[in-house]
């Protein structure tokens, strides 16, 4: 073993700020994700209802006679982002980039070195919290987006602009909120466990099983489906059709929205508990 | 505002029925200090405490004046090794100590050299475009040190820093956290390797059932202990002769003599008193004394009167 030199040495440079330090633990999260393979085959196939999506647009502008099969108005982009959530692509997101993203801390013990470094637990909550939070809108506002553009581009006018302004708006913020909810509810999972695979587990059985209990639990009680606003996968499809303005479209969309809300609250509670919790330091 | 650099007041810490910590006044100052105590002692829940990343029940814990809890401004000053940490990020050292470095606030611009420098502080720079998951116990504690020296704090917090490392590692890092202390810095290191952290300071805290149960320098922690009388063992030609000799004076305890090891070994609860008297028996010439010692004044016999382990 070299023997070094023993001399004190002080650090007299420049000190980053607190943002900058947010964005180093998203930036290394990031970094390792795109660097594996199952991560970047599944954002591909993620892509794949998008590239149907866009196939039916350049159909339905080449031919008229499709057309009339399919309506391309402001609704098509919040029947997209549902399907998003309903086929699956956003759960599978959140739980590839969420799931681990807490639980492995916990079970490393780097928590207690990153809670030990110059930034707080929030901070180190949205730096967890923006790679999942980036991977969702790369397979939700960013596919909405393409979908915009190509319409635009084969469109001969600006009709449908013309028609829905807010439009860009409404797909700009349905998918945010969209993601905010996936992304806070997934990390809340995360910590409450020390297993990326458990968590993953509790992700799916908490959002598909939502609807499941209380289906199953509004059956005994010879009533009709539970409402949208009661299961975490039908809440945010619903919560669509307020964004979109069409109140009379969905299901209950302020109650869908209010349930959300809730949800995200409930989430942020577990999450700042577990992360002022002794189990942290344990 | 305190005017030493950590001070706890009455600090107690629950962990829902079960109390981790127990009323502790302490205070640290620059310089090394060793936390000492068996396990459930309450070692590691007073580092957290001193350390931010948990907060008392009861009483208060400040660090340069201020709580530490979710205090990010105090965590600038912080550097804490942690006793496990498992490595699993695919990442290479000098890229997670990059990372780290950046995390401790230190510009992106300067911390591959900041990160660099701290390899070398610990002896690993040659593995640093090593996988992490790659590297041994005794590299990966000392890439745990690196990563809390890096950003240069004033306060270090070591939590069995020499788990993993090989005899000459163990050297090293002793020779760092001395010369740290020396700096200036306030070092605290939690350990139950009794001889090594005699390498490292005198000055000791001993813990036991989350109570502090002495703290200060060991010699004079071992001074105050009445109810365990001092051990002096003495090496001469004639211990026959020596031990008649010493049998006349007060304070002595019980006093044995061994011909065949050429030893006296007398018990007291005045050794001053007797150093003295033996060093007069040699300066007028009438003993001669090969060798003189106090098995029990070290910190493994005050450790085992105060703990009982």
């Amino acid at each position: 073993m070299p023997l070094h030199d023993l001399s004190y040495q002080r650090f007299d440079g420049a000190r980053t700020s607190r943002a900058e330090r947010i964005v180093a633990i998203a930036r290394t999260t990031i970094t390792q994700l795109v660097k594996r393979r199952a991560f970047l085959m599944l954002l591909s196939i993620c892509w794949i209802p998008v590239i149907v999506r866009a196939v039916l647009i350049y159909v339905s502008r080449q031919f008229p006679q499709v057309a009339v099969a399919m309506t391309v108005d402001a609704q098509l982009w919040r029947q997209f982002l549902e399907q998003q959530i309903i086929l699956l692509p956003v759960l599978l997101i959140a739980l590839y980039t969420g799931a681990s993203a807490i639980a492995s801390d916990f079970a490393s013990g780097a928590i207690v070195i990153y809670l030990s470094k110059p930034i707080s637990r929030l901070d180190y909550c949205i730096g967890k919290a923006l790679p999942v939070m980036s991977a969702l809108l790369v397979v939700t506002l960013v596919p909405a987006f393409a979908l915009l553009i190509v319409q635009l581009s084969l469109a001969e006018d600006f009709a449908l602009l013309k028609e829905s302004p807010f439009l860009p708006v409404s797909v700009l913020l349905y998918s945010l909120w969209i993601c905010l909810f996936f992304t806070i509810v997934v990390l809340a999972v995360s910590s409450l466990t020390r297993s990326g695979r458990v968590a993953g587990a509790g992700f799916f059985a908490l959002v598909l099983g939502s609807k499941m209990v209380f289906f199953v639990a509004l059956t005994q009680l010879r009533l009709n489906d539970p409402p949208a606003f009661l299961s975490l996968m039908d809440a945010p499809a619903d919560a669509g059709y307020l964004f979109f303005g069409n109140l009379a479209g969905g299901d209950a969309p302020a109650l869908s929205m209010a349930s959300m809300a809730t949800v995200m609250a409930l989430a942020i509670l577990v999450l700042r508990r577990r992360l002022t919790a002794a189990e942290v330091a344990s | 505002m305190s005017a030493s650099v950590i001070a706890l007041r009455g600090a107690s810490r629950w962990y829902g029925n079960v109390l981790g910590l127990s009323r502790v006044d302490l205070t640290f100052e620059p310089g090394v200090t060793a936390l000492l105590g068996p396990n459930g002692a309450g070692k590691s829940t007073l580092l957290k405490l001193v350390t931010g990343l948990l907060k008392p029940s009861a009483g208060s814990v400040e660090v340069f004046g201020e709580p530490p809890f979710a205090n990010a401004k105090i965590y600038k000053k912080l550097g804490l090794v942690p006793e496990e940490e498992d490595f699993r990020a695919r990442v290479t050292a000098i890229e997670w100590l990059e990372y780290l470095v950046r995390l401790s606030g230190v510009d992106g611009a300067l911390a591959p050299e900041v990160a660099r420098r701290a390899l070398d502080d610990v002896g690993l720079s040659e593995a640093a475009e090593r996988r992490v998951t790659a590297f041994s116990r005794g590299m990966k504690q000392r890439l745990r040190i690196a990563q809390a020296v890096a950003h240069d704090p004033e306060v270090l917090v070591f939590d069995e820093p020499l788990t993993g490392l090989d005899p000459a590692g163990r050297r090293e890092i002793i020779d760092r956290i001395r010369l740290w202390g020396a700096a200036g810095k306030t070092v605290i290191v939690s350990s139950h390797i009794l001889h090594e952290v005699e390498l490292m300071t005198r000055e000791v805290v001993l813990m036991t059932a989350g109570k502090v149960m002495a703290s200060g320098n060991i010699h004079e922690i071992r001074q105050l202990m009445d109810a365990h009388p001092h051990h002096i063992l003495i090496t001469t030609p004639d211990p026959r002769q020596l031990a008649a000799r010493l049998l006349q004076e007060e304070g002595l305890h019980s006093i044995s003599y061994s011909e065949e090891r050429a030893q006296v070994e007398l018990v007291t609860r005045e050794p001053d008193h007797f150093y003295r008297l033996v060093a007069g028996f040699v300066l007028d010439g009438t003993t001669t004394i090969e060798e003189i010692s106090s098995p029990d004044d070290n910190l493994e016999a005050v450790f085992h009167y105060l703990v009982g382990k």
